[in-house]
C-alpha cells in the first residue's frame, strides 16, 4: 500500500470524496467504505440562510440553547446538545462537510494496511488551544477515552464507538489504528466527530473537562461553562485552516424556555435559537429576523416487542403490516407538524443514497390503504382487533400528539391503543429492559447507516441487547446476514445493495415501523449570512458557515 | 424562652430527618435511574453494562448503605458529586443558592413592602374606591399563575419595548445594575400571588384591630391617628401576617423553580427540575433537603418572631 500524505490545507483547494481516498492512498475495496454517506448522492441540503458568496470576518453571535448540555467533557455525552455545546472546541480526525461527504480533519489522510488495520496520517503544525501542538500520542490518549470514558462521560456511548481494538503511535504524526474486525463504521464515526474528539494527551489529570476543555477547534473556551446560564467562545486565531472561524466569538445562553427565547428574538437579544414549528412560523416577516428549517436525522418510529412465548396479535406479519397501512403518515404531518415533513422508512429520510426514496415509500410502502389493512387483520383472525398499550415521551408534545393520531387511526382497524405518556427516564428504562408492547420514539443521528439497523441483528453490541430483549421470539436469517454483511462490508459499491434490499425487507417485516422525518426549525437574525440547520442536529451551520453580515 | 426555642429545634431536626428519608426513597421509587436515562433509547446495553456504570457513580450498593454513605457524608461536610456533571453539589449549590435567595429575598420584600401599605390603606378606607381596587387587585393576584405572568411579562416587554432582563447571570455585588434589572421582572412575577395573599391578611386583620377597645381606648386618650395606626393597631394586626409570610417562603421557592427556568436563572429550582428528569439522585436530595430546610427554618423564625411580637405565645 502507497502512502501519499498531503499537508497543504484541503479547503483552498476543496476536494471531493474521491480525491481524499486517493490521497490517502487508501486503495480498493476497504477505503471506499469512506463515503458513508455517499459523495454526490449526498444527504438532505437545507436550507440556508441569505446565501452570499464572500463570507465576511469578524461580529459575535449570541445563540440560546435550548437545553443545558449537563456538561462538555469530550467522552460520553449522551445528550445531542452536550455535543453542540461543545462542537465549536473539539474535532476529529475527519470530518463532514455541509452534505455530509467525508473530509480530512485532523488527519490529511489515510493508509489502509489491511482489513483491520489503518494508518491515519496527521495534518502538521495544528496547535491545541494551549498552544501545544497536535502529534500521534494525544490521538493516542483521546481514542483510549473514547473506548472508556472518564465520568462525567457515560460508558453508554461505547456501544456506539465502531470495533476500534487500539491505536498506536508510529512517528509524530502517525497514528495506527488496529481494529478487532473489518469494520465499514469507522470513517463515518469519526467525520460525525460526536464521540471522537482528539484532546491534548492528559487533558483530564490537568482541568475539569466537566466545565473547561482544550480542543484543536476553530472556537476556544472563553472561561469555563456555567450550567444552566452560559458558555463563550472566542475565535481561535491559530486554526488549522486559516480561513475560518468567520466568527471572533459565540455566547451561548442556555434558555429552556420556548417563549422566553421568542421574547429575546423579538428584543435582538440573541441571534438564533431552535422552536418548534408553530412558534418558528410566528415569527415570520419580522424585519429583523429568518426563520430556517432543515430536515435532521431525527425521525418518529413505532417500535414493538416480539418476545418468544407470547404469541400477542402483532407476531404475525399481517398485523404488523396491516398496522403500518392504517397510519396515515400524511395525516400526522399536516396536523402535528403544519404540514411540513417526510415519510421515513427505517434509514432516517435525507441520510444519503441509504434510504428508500420518497415516492416509493409514499406509492409502496407507507401508503395509507385502509381497505387492505382491514383484509390483512381479518386473514390474521384480528377482524375484532385487540387491545394494546403505547408507551410514548410526555414531552416534546410533538410525541403525545402522534400518539394520539395513531390511536385514531388504528381504531378503524379495531385496535385499541391505550396510550401512556412517561417522563425520559420512565422510558428509557422501560425501554432498555423490553418492558414494554409498543412504543413510539424518536432516532437520531448516526455516524453510519449500520446505525439505524444493527439492532434487527442478534450479534453485535446492540443486536445482542436490542434484539434479544425485544425480538426474541422473531427469526429472520436474511435480516440478520444483511446487517451482518453490511457493517463488515467495506466496498461502498457492494454494500449498497445490501442495504437497499435489507431496506425493502424491513418495510415487509416491519417489527418496528418508521413513521416520519421532522424538520428542525431555527430563527436567526436577518444579518446572519450562511446559516443552515445542520441535518446532523447539531448546530453545526453557525460554527462552520455563518458570518456576520 | 429557652425552653420554646429547644422545642422549635428538636422539632425542626426532626422534620429534617423525616424528609431526608423521604425524599430518599421517593426518587428511588421512580421509575428509571441516571443509568436508564444515559442508556435510553437507542443506547441500550447490555446487563453488565448497566451494572458496570451504576458502579461508577455509586447507585450499586443497598439502599440502606445508599442513604447511610449520603447522611454520613453531609455531617462530614461533604455533599457528594452530581451523578450527571461530577460536578460537587457543594459547587453547584454555591453558584444556584444566591440566585434563589436572591429572588425570594425580592419578590418577598415586594410583596410585603407593597401588600402591607395596600392592605393598611383598604382597611383604613373600607368600602371606598380605593378598598374595592385593592380587592379586586388581590383577586386577580390570587387568580394568576405565576409562570403565566412571568411569560406575559417577557412578551410584553420584547414585543412593546423591545427589551428583556439580561440573559447571562451577574453577581449583585459585582453588577448591582445588571443584577438588578435581571432579577426585577422574575421577582415581580413570584411576588404577585403572596403580594395578594398579604394585603388581603394585613386588611382583616387591620379591620378586626381597629374595632378593638384599646384601639378606641387610644384615640379617645387623643392619639394621634397615624400613631394609633402604626404603634397599636398594625403591630398586632401583623402577627398573623408574619405567620402568613412564613408559609409564604415556601410558596415563593416552588413558585421560583418554575420562573427561574422561564427567565433563565441558574437557581436551585432550574437546577432541582433538570436533577428530576435526569434522575440525578445526590442533586435531587440535596436540593429537596436543603428547602426543606429553609422552609422549616423559615417557620421556626416565625414562631420565634411571634413570640417576641406577642410574649404570651413564648410563655404558653
Amino acid at each position: 500500500m502507497s502512502e501519499k500524505s498531503n499537508d497543504d490545507s484541503i479547503f483552498e483547494n476543496p476536494i471531493d470524496r474521491r480525491e481524499l481516498l486517493k490521497r490517502g492512498g487508501a486503495l480498493g475495496a476497504a477505503a471506499a467504505a469512506a463515503g458513508a454517506l455517499g459523495g454526490q448522492a449526498g444527504a438532505a441540503i437545507n436550507k440556508v440562510a441569505r446565501h452570499s458568496a464572500k463570507p465576511k470576518k469578524g461580529g459575535h453571535v449570541t445563540w440560546a440553547l435550548e437545553q443545558d448540555p449537563g456538561h462538555i467533557a469530550p467522552f460520553g455525552g449522551t445528550l445531542t446538545m452536550t455535543r453542540t455545546a461543545q462542537e465549536p472546541m473539539y474535532e476529529s480526525l475527519l470530518q463532514w462537510d455541509k452534505n455530509l461527504n467525508i473530509q480530512p480533519a485532523l488527519a490529511t489522510g489515510y493508509t489502509v494496511i489491511d482489513k483491520k488495520t489503518i494508518d491515519f496520517h496527521l495534518r502538521k503544525g495544528v496547535k491545541f488551544h494551549n498552544g501545544k501542538e497536535l502529534t500521534a500520542d494525544d490521538c493516542v490518549y483521546s481514542f483510549a477515552q473514547q473506548l472508556n470514558p472518564p465520568l462525567p462521560g457515560s460508558i453508554a456511548t461505547v456501544g456506539q464507538v465502531p470495533a476500534i481494538d487500539s491505536t498506536e503511535a508510529r512517528g509524530k504524526y502517525t497514528l495506527r489504528m488496529h481494529l478487532k474486525a473489518p469494520d465499514a463504521r469507522i470513517y463515518g464515526f469519526l467525520a460525525w466527530q460526536r464521540y471522537s474528539a482528539i484532546v491534548p494527551r492528559d487533558m483530564y489529570q490537568n482541568l475539569n473537562a466537566a466545565t473547561q476543555g482544550i480542543g484543536t477547534g476553530p472556537y476556544k473556551l472563553d472561561g469555563s461553562y456555567v450550567p444552566n446560564d452560559h458558555l463563550s467562545y472566542v475565535r481561535n486565531t491559530a486554526y488549522w485552516n486559516p480561513a475560518l472561524p468567520y466568527l471572533d466569538a459565540i455566547n451561548y445562553r442556555i434558555i429552556t424556555d420556548e417563549q422566553a427565547r421568542i421574547a429575546a428574538l423579538r428584543a435582538g437579544a440573541i441571534d438564533g435559537a431552535t422552536l418548534t414549528v408553530d412558534s418558528a412560523n410566528s415569527l415570520k416577516g419580522q424585519s429583523n429576523l429568518h426563520v430556517l428549517k432543515g430536515l435532521t436525522a431525527a425521525f418518529r418510529e413505532l417500535q414493538m416487542t416480539i418476545k418468544a412465548g407470547e404469541n400477542k396479535p402483532w407476531a404475525d406479519r399481517r398485523v404488523r403490516q396491516a398496522v403500518n397501512m392504517a397510519i396515515n403518515r400524511q395525516d400526522i404531518i399536516n396536523k402535528v407538524y403544519n404540514g411540513e415533513g417526510q415519510y421515513s422508512g427505517h434509514v432516517a429520510a435525507g441520510y444519503g443514497p441509504w434510504v428508500i426514496p420518497q415516492a416509493e415509500l409514499k406509492a409502496k410502502w407507507e401508503k395509507y390503504d385502509l381497505p387492505t389493512a382491514k383484509k390483512l387483520m381479518a386473514a390474521a383472525g384480528f377482524s375484532k382487533g385487540f387491545d394494546v398499550s403505547l408507551s410514548t415521551f410526555s414531552t416534546p408534545l410533538d410525541f403525545p400528539a402522534i400518539a394520539t393520531l395513531i390511536k385514531s387511526h388504528l381504531s378503524k382497524i379495531g385496535i385499541n391503543v391505550n396510550i401512556v405518556p412517561q417522563d425520559p427516564a420512565s422510558f428509557g428504562a422501560n425501554n432498555g429492559k423490553g418492558a414494554f408492547e409498543w412504543d413510539l420514539t424518536a432516532r437520531g443521528m448516526r455516524g453510519d447507516v449500520d446505525g439505524y439497523v444493527a439492532e434487527f441483528n442478534p450479534t453485535g453490541a446492540l443486536g445482542k441487547t436490542v434484539y434479544n430483549t425485544w425480538f426474541n421470539g422473531y427469526t429472520n436469517k436474511r435480516m440478520w446476514k444483511l446487517v451482518g454483511n453490511g457493517r463488515i462490508t467495506l466496498d461502498t459499491k457492494k454494500r449498497l445493495p445490501m442495504y437497499q434490499e435489507l431496506d425493502r425487507l424491513l418495510m415487509t417485516e416491519l417489527i418496528e415501523v418508521p413513521l416520519i422525518s421532522v424538520n428542525k426549525y431555527q430563527v436567526v437574525n436577518a444579518k446572519l449570512h450562511d446559516m443552515y440547520v445542520a441535518f446532523t442536529d447539531f448546530n453545526t451551520g453557525l460554527v462552520r458557515n455563518a458570518w456576520m453580515g | 424562652m429557652p425552653r420554646f426555642l429547644l422545642n422549635r429545634l428538636i422539632s425542626m431536626f426532626a422534620t429534617v430527618f423525616a424528609v431526608s428519608i423521604v425524599v430518599f426513597l421517593m426518587v428511588r421509587f421512580l421509575p428509571g435511574n441516571v443509568v436508564d436515562v444515559q442508556f435510553g433509547g437507542d443506547a441500550t446495553a447490555t446487563p453488565g453494562a448497566r451494572l458496570e456504570a451504576a458502579k461508577r457513580l455509586g447507585l450499586d450498593g443497598s439502599y440502606a448503605h445508599q442513604y447511610w454513605v449520603w447522611i454520613s457524608r453531609i455531617f462530614h461536610g461533604d455533599l457528594g458529586k452530581s451523578l450527571l456533571t461530577q460536578r460537587s453539589i457543594a459547587e453547584i449549590f454555591g453558584s444556584a443558592l444566591p440566585v434563589t435567595i436572591e429572588l425570594i429575598v425580592l419578590g418577598l420584600a415586594i410583596a410585603v413592602s407593597v401588600a402591607i401599605p395596600l392592605g393598611v390603606i383598604s382597611a383604613v378606607r373600607r368600602n371606598s374606591a380605593s378598598d374595592y381596587a385593592s380587592r379586586v387587585g388581590g383577586l386577580i393576584g390570587l387568580s394568576i399563575p405565576n409562570f403565566w405572568l412571568a411569560t406575559l411579562l417577557l412578551i410584553f416587554f420584547s414585543r412593546v419595548f423591545h427589551w428583556v432582563p439580561p440573559l447571562q447571570y451577574v453577581s449583585l455585588f459585582k453588577h448591582p445594575w445588571e443584577n438588578l434589572q435581571e432579577f426585577f421582572m422574575p421577582a415581580v412575577a413570584i411576588s404577585v400571588f403572596t403580594l395578594a395573599i398579604v394585603m388581603r391578611m394585613v386588611r382583616a386583620t387591620m379591620l378586626e384591630v381597629l374595632n378593638l377597645d384599646y384601639v378606641r381606648t387610644a384615640r379617645a386618650k387623643g392619639v394621634p391617628r397615624w400613631r394609633v395606626l402604626r404603634k397599636h393597631a398594625l403591630r398586632n394586626a401583623l402577627i398573623p401576617v408574619v405567620t402568613v409570610v412564613g408559609f409564604e417562603v415556601g410558596v415563593l421557592i416552588g413558585g421560583a423553580a418554575i420562573v427561574e427556568i422561564i427567565f433563565g436563572l441558574p437557581g436551585v429550582g432550574f437546577t432541582l427540575l433538570n436533577a428530576i428528569s435526569n434522575r440525578d439522585y445526590p442533586v435531587i436530595q440535596n436540593a429537596t433537603l436543603l428547602i426543606a430546610t429553609v422552609f422549616v427554618v423559615a417557620n421556626t423564625l416565625v414562631d420565634l418572631i411571634y413570640g417576641w411580637l406577642d410574649p404570651r405565645i413564648s410563655v404558653t
